[in-house]
């Protein structure tokens, strides 16, 4: 794609528009970039479809503290108080 | 919220009632046990010492969870992570090397996922594959990839947090979501749930 900014840099871009206030208005290289590409339409919907379900899932991670190590750091909270 | 007297305040009581939540959040920014517990460990003996500190004003919750993400940046911060995150930032063998040709074309273009959103009753499914995912990012990536992805905590005290610049900050999430959504298209997409 002459002249135009490549996948790589077009990727770079995309993931700083999604943490980045002064990255949302997107130049219009980029935004020709992306209508001749659809990987790189792809590669935009899917991580933010990754922050989404990220967001979804973020409260539902199944961890329960081992109890050897919950009973360890009952003895460090005793011996230290 | 529960908000007692700050005489009532007892770390064996917060690791009863908060526990497996700290110990979780830290696991997942982590992705080490032996560390994970370590940094409980050291937020309940902070809070404690600094329990004249505590307003009442957030929940016991908030407040240790608080506290615990400050344990896990001095964490990242300490001796060799720093060294480790020196080569995180280098171009040089980084995964956009391994996912885009010389020329910056993609070496094989990203498939479709299909159009639906991850459905409540996948939840837990996906969470344990997120969870395997994250395994494969360095510990500053996946530190800074949780705090955004996962809290949401702006990119100013994400970075902050992290001790490095916005601009870090920006080349550790990028690296991570390529190498997170990689990851998915092959352990998700490609097992678990077929477009």
């Amino acid at each position: 794609m002459m002249g135009l900014p490549s996948c790589r840099e077009v990727t770079g871009r995309l993931s700083e528009e999604l943490d980045s206030p002064s990255a949302r208005r997107r130049p219009w290289r980029v935004r020709m970039h992306l209508m001749v590409c659809s990987a790189c339409r792809l590669y935009e919907r899917q991580i933010r479809w990754i922050r989404a379900s990220m967001r979804t899932v973020a409260e539902r991670l199944p961890v329960r503290m081992p109890p050897a190590r919950r009973e360890r750091i009952r003895r460090a909270l005793r011996e230290n108080k | 919220m529960s908000v007692r007297p700050i005489g009532e305040l007892d770390a064996e009581q917060w690791l009863e009632a908060h526990g497996d939540a700290l110990y979780r959040y830290a696991l997942h920014r982590t992705g080490n046990p032996d560390t994970a517990e370590d940094l409980v460990q050291e937020t309940l003996l902070a809070a404690w010492r600094g329990r004249d500190s505590y307003q009442g004003g957030s929940s016991e919750r908030t407040w240790l969870t608080g506290i615990l993400r400050h344990k896990i940046a001095d964490h990242l911060r300490r001796g060799s992570r720093q060294d480790a995150m020196k080569r995180d930032l280098r171009d040089e063998g980084s995964i956009e090397d391994a996912l885009f040709k010389g020329d910056g074309a993609w070496r094989a273009p990203p498939t479709h996922w299909g159009d639906d959103p991850l459905a409540l009753n996948e939840a837990e499914a996906f969470a344990s594959a997120i969870s395997d995912c994250l395994d494969e990012l360095s510990p500053t990536q996946r530190a800074s990839f949780t705090l955004r992805e996962f809290e949401d905590v702006g990119v100013d005290e994400a970075s902050r947090t992290l001790g490095i610049t916005a601009n870090n900050l920006y080349v550790l999430l990028h690296r991570a979501r390529l190498a997170i959504r990689r990851c998915l298209e092959v352990h998700w997409f490609g097992g678990h749930r077929r477009p």
